[in-house]
């Protein structure tokens, strides 16, 4: 199967999956219990302005013509106002979006810049100090809660040795937009300075919240790295006598890696929609802080996109995986093709 | 085994355009988002004007922990939207801070005609306007209409009793309100009316929205003292000073104001403790704050406030159906262990209404404290034996994430334990779960809990909006209706004189005592934690206003460090 048809095969498939996300959520945000209208209107609000707003909305209609009219309105720009913010929904989650992004990338590109090399590096001292610190690092990471390291990390390098800033995104103006992805956009305009800024404002809630990603990947890459040590081709290359880390990081590397890869595409959706917490302590304006608040309030419009908008990364970020996975083992995109 | 041919076919330079394609692809995603730099109002600033303006390199930096929803002053709804509302638009009348009654701002006289059902309100002259020109009657006319037509936030003061064929221009600058029967709480109400500019609303209306979405933009139509200068959704909104305020500015004022909005306690205190912040206005746990009111850069500002902390009861369920079995539960609480241990501070409640509510509050009424001795002779006279009651299987409902509900409703509950061997249930319930259930009175729990605040001078929240039907809001979901007290607060309504009207506000409060629908708990002591370096606070009384970065200003070399 070539590339081409790989890649559309993905696509085709993922519509039906969007489309079944977006009726389960859709119907779920509506037959809740409670009355969104009413606690947006406040306590003070008569029936007939609860009746009022509720028409405005289009809530008096049925489900299915509610549906309807809110996936027109989707491909139109139009997804439903926010009881809570009283905005067009893709207005609310324009800037929200890409800072989540931002974060999520960066969490993960440093979980796998670290777990990789100290996965590594643990395999090949097994039983020795740095696979034990290595189990000690990882254990700490996936079970200490996000928050809480943190805060931690706060006090650490914010208070008490005033190396990074408390949170928030920059410190001044944003650079000229792009994509929304601060570090991308300053470096595309050149704005070093802002680079830096935003580097240093993104490193505390990307490390915090890739921490426990990075124990996991490094844990799983030390254990694939074992099982392939052991494997006859890596006895064969060490008796032609090829250099130990030529071994180590271009033949065993590669095929250990492979299963983490599955590791690392669940972790992206997990970290987009899991990031509220890290965006809560550091001030983060992202998307799943918005989702959570959505949620509390019941605000059905922003759930329904926030869902959304997860799906659409989580099916993206698979789809990535899968086309690595194809490049790293050939015989999963031809099939066992010969 | 895989033939050279097809693993020539993926080379790596392919792969790599996949994934260049799927980097764009995540990028063009992306462009969904803002430039937030290029995310300013329309306000349109005039020209600096001469003199000295060194204010605008003043910030004031105020800590929330909610973000800001609508910028339509004619929707707020919550405290951060009225916050933002009196930032960026003037009210027609103030509040004098030591009296707690309305005084002139927009407005110079008001004056009632036609036995107190018309009010006749004029304006003060050469008001500049953000947008241009100078207020006009015309724009009091249309702001009030726009109330009436949006249906939302402070319109239902009006709503029901204000047609809009009955405002008139009487002049350039006087607008007159008829209403069908004299309507008593009118001039406070106009301390929530906040006058938006006409003419920009009316150009940019879409779908006869009055403009709101225009507003909700980022622009600003009205007279306030301020614009909006940035606005980075769901992080801050800061506002930067309109130079050409009627009121104009002092060097030493605050000529932008920064609006942060942190979640976190520990984040917010940290910001505080560094110097980064200025205002921490968010509510936390008794033991931060006090940790925080120790840092050397922080000072506390602390006030009775317009605000009251009641366990509402469902008097249409058993055993609360008898007001025996209220009285004796209110006997029952601990209430000196929630003011000193739950809440800090706070001053004793002492009836339904506030004891901060100058001139409004019956003084006649005792404090709510722990009586064992009442509430075990009220439970005898009750026609529930503790046994039945513990049987019945009363629920308190305290909203989950605010803990002096939670704690406030476990106190309770040893208490009744303890007083009256009555055991009843704490049951944690997220607050939109507690809003939809007081719609009726058979969801409504048998108790729970609520912090209510004025949202303008008068006993008139804690009163008219708790006890006058219809019921199946969270804040008036007792159900319990009294044909004397209905009577008597339909007739404050219709009182225009205010003197009138404040002794048939302690009468009612007498009544609404006696039966204890409610026990109202505590008077929960304002309080906040300010910058060293910033002063002139004053207290003005109802919901968002009580941080107006206007009538702040800052002594000292910039922000005091810890």
């Amino acid at each position: 199967m070539s590339w081409v048809e790989y890649t559309y095969k993905r696509f085709v498939e993922a519509i039906p999956t969007l489309f079944g996300l977006s009726v389960l959520i859709f119907a779920i945000t509506r037959v809740v219990p409670g009355d969104p209208v009413r606690l947006a209107l406040g306590p003070k609000a008569n029936q007939e302005q609860v009746r009022q707003l509720r028409e405005q909305m289009g809530l008096d209609e049925p489900l299915w013509v509610q549906y309807i009219n809110w996936i027109t309105g989707v491909f139109n720009g139009e997804w439903g106002i926010s009881l809570r913010t009283d905005q067009n929904v893709l207005i609310d989650l324009a800037p929200r979006f890409p800072a989540t992004l931002e974060l999520a990338l960066a969490a993960l590109l440093i979980a796998v810049v670290l777990s990789v090399p100290f996965g590594v590096i643990a395999a090949t001292n097994k039983d020795h100090w740095p696979d034990h610190l290595s189990r000690l690092a990882a254990l700490t990471g996936v079970s200490m809660p996000r928050f809480y390291v943190g805060i931690l990390l706060q006090f650490a390098l914010v208070i008490h040795l005033g190396l990074l800033p408390l949170g928030g995104r920059l410190s001044g103006t944003a650079p000229p937009h792009m994509t929304g992805l601060y570090t991308i956009d300053s470096l595309a305009a050149g704005q070093w300075g802002t680079f830096i800024d935003a580097v240093k404002h993104l490193f505390l809630p990307a490390f915090t919240l890739g921490l426990a990603t990075l124990a996991q990947v490094m844990r799983l890459i030390r254990s694939e790295m074992i099982d392939e040590s052991r494997k006859d081709y890596v006895l064969a290359s060490r008796a032609y006598g090829l250099p130990r880390n030529l071994i180590t990081y271009k033949y065993m590397l590669k095929n250990a890696f492979s299963s983490s890869l599955t590791i690392i595409g669940l972790a992206f959706g997990l970290l987009i929609g899991g990031a509220f917490v890290v965006e809560i302590v550091f001030f983060w304006p992202g998307m799943a802080k918005y989702g959570v608040d959505a949620i509390l309030f019941n605000d059905f419009n922003a759930v329904v996109a926030v869902v959304m908008i997860v799906g659409v990364t989580y099916l993206a970020a698979n789809f990535v995986v899968d086309l690595v996975y194809g490049y790293l083992d050939p015989r999963i995109r031809h099939g066992g093709e010969e | 085994m895989v033939n050279d041919k097809q693993s020539q076919s993926l080379k790596r330079r392919n792969f790599v355009k996949l994934a260049s394609a799927g980097a764009a692809g995540i990028s063009l995603a992306g462009c969904l988002g803002d430039d937030n730099s290029d995310e300013n109002a329309a306000g349109d600033n005039t020209d600096p004007g001469s003199g000295d303006q060194s204010y605008k390199e003043n910030e004031l930096i105020i800590i929330e922990d909610q973000a800001q929803g609508t910028l339509d002053p004619a929707k707020a709804t919550d405290y951060t939207e009225a916050l933002t509302r009196v930032h960026l638009y003037d009210p027609l009348l103030y509040i004098d801070p030591e009296k707690g009654t309305p005084i002139e701002h927009l407005a110079k006289s008001w004056e009632s005609e036609n036995d107190g059902k018309t009010w006749v309100i004029t304006l003060k002259e050469d008001i500049p306007k953000h947008q241009g020109g100078t207020l006009k009657a015309e724009d009091i006319a249309y702001t009030m209409k726009r109330y009436l037509d949006v249906g939302q936030g402070a319109a239902s003061y009006w709503q029901g009793s204000l047609k809009k064929s009955d405002i008139k221009i009487r002049d350039e600058h006087t607008v007159t309100f008829t209403f069908e029967k004299p309507y008593g709480p009118f001039v406070n109400t106009l301390t929530q009316f906040h006058v938006v500019d006409a003419a920009p609303l009316k150009e940019n209306e879409e779908d006869g929205d009055y403009g709101s979405a225009w507003l909700n933009e980022g622009n600003v139509a009205g007279t306030g003292p301020y614009t909006i200068g940035n606005w980075n959704r769901g992080s801050s909104m800061t506002y930067t000073a309109f130079d050409d305020y009627w009121q104009g500015w002092e060097s030493n004022q605050f000529g932008s104001c920064k609006v942060e909005t942190i979640g976190e306690a520990s984040t917010a205190m940290n910001k505080m403790r560094l110097g980064d912040a200025d205002i921490l206005n968010q509510k936390m746990p008794k033991d931060n704050h006090q940790e925080m009111v120790n840092l050397s850069n922080v000072y506390e500002v602390t006030t009775p406030w317009w605000n009251i902390f009641y366990m509402q009861m469902n008097t249409t369920k058993e055993p609360m159906d008898d007001p025996k079995v209220r009285e004796a539960f209110f006997w029952a609480l601990d209430y000196e262990s929630v003011i000193d241990d739950i809440y800090g501070r706070a001053e004793y409640a002492a009836g339904p209404v506030p004891k901060s509510v100058k001139n409004h509050h019956n003084d006649d009424l005792p404090e709510s404290r722990q009586d064992k001795q009442k509430a075990k002779q009220a439970l005898e006279e009750s026609s529930y034996t503790a046994e039945e009651i513990s049987e019945i299987g009363v629920e308190i409902w305290p909203m989950s994430s605010l803990p002096p509900f939670v704690q406030t409703s476990l106190l309770l509950k040893d208490n009744l334990k303890t007083v009256l061997e009555v055991e009843i249930e704490v049951v944690k319930k997220p607050w939109n779960a507690i809003v939809d259930s007081c719609s009726s009175p058979e969801t409504t729990p048998h108790i729970h809990p609520v912090l209510e605040s004025a949202a303008f001078p008068s006993a008139f929240a804690f009163t008219n909006y708790m006890y006058l039907p219809p019921f199946g809001t969270y804040y008036n979901s007792h159900w319990w209706e009294n044909d004397e007290l209905i009577s008597l607060l339909k007739e404050t309504v219709q009182t225009a004189d205010s003197d009138a009207r404040a002794e048939k506000y302690k009468k009612a409060q007498q009544i609404i005592f006696d039966a204890k629908p409610q026990f109202w708990v505590a008077n929960p002591l304002y309080k906040n934690l300010f910058n060293e370096n910033v002063k002139g606070w004053t207290w003005y009384g109802p919901w968002g206003w009580d941080i107006m970065a206007y009538n702040l200003h800052r002594e000292g070399d910039g922000r005091a460090q810890a």
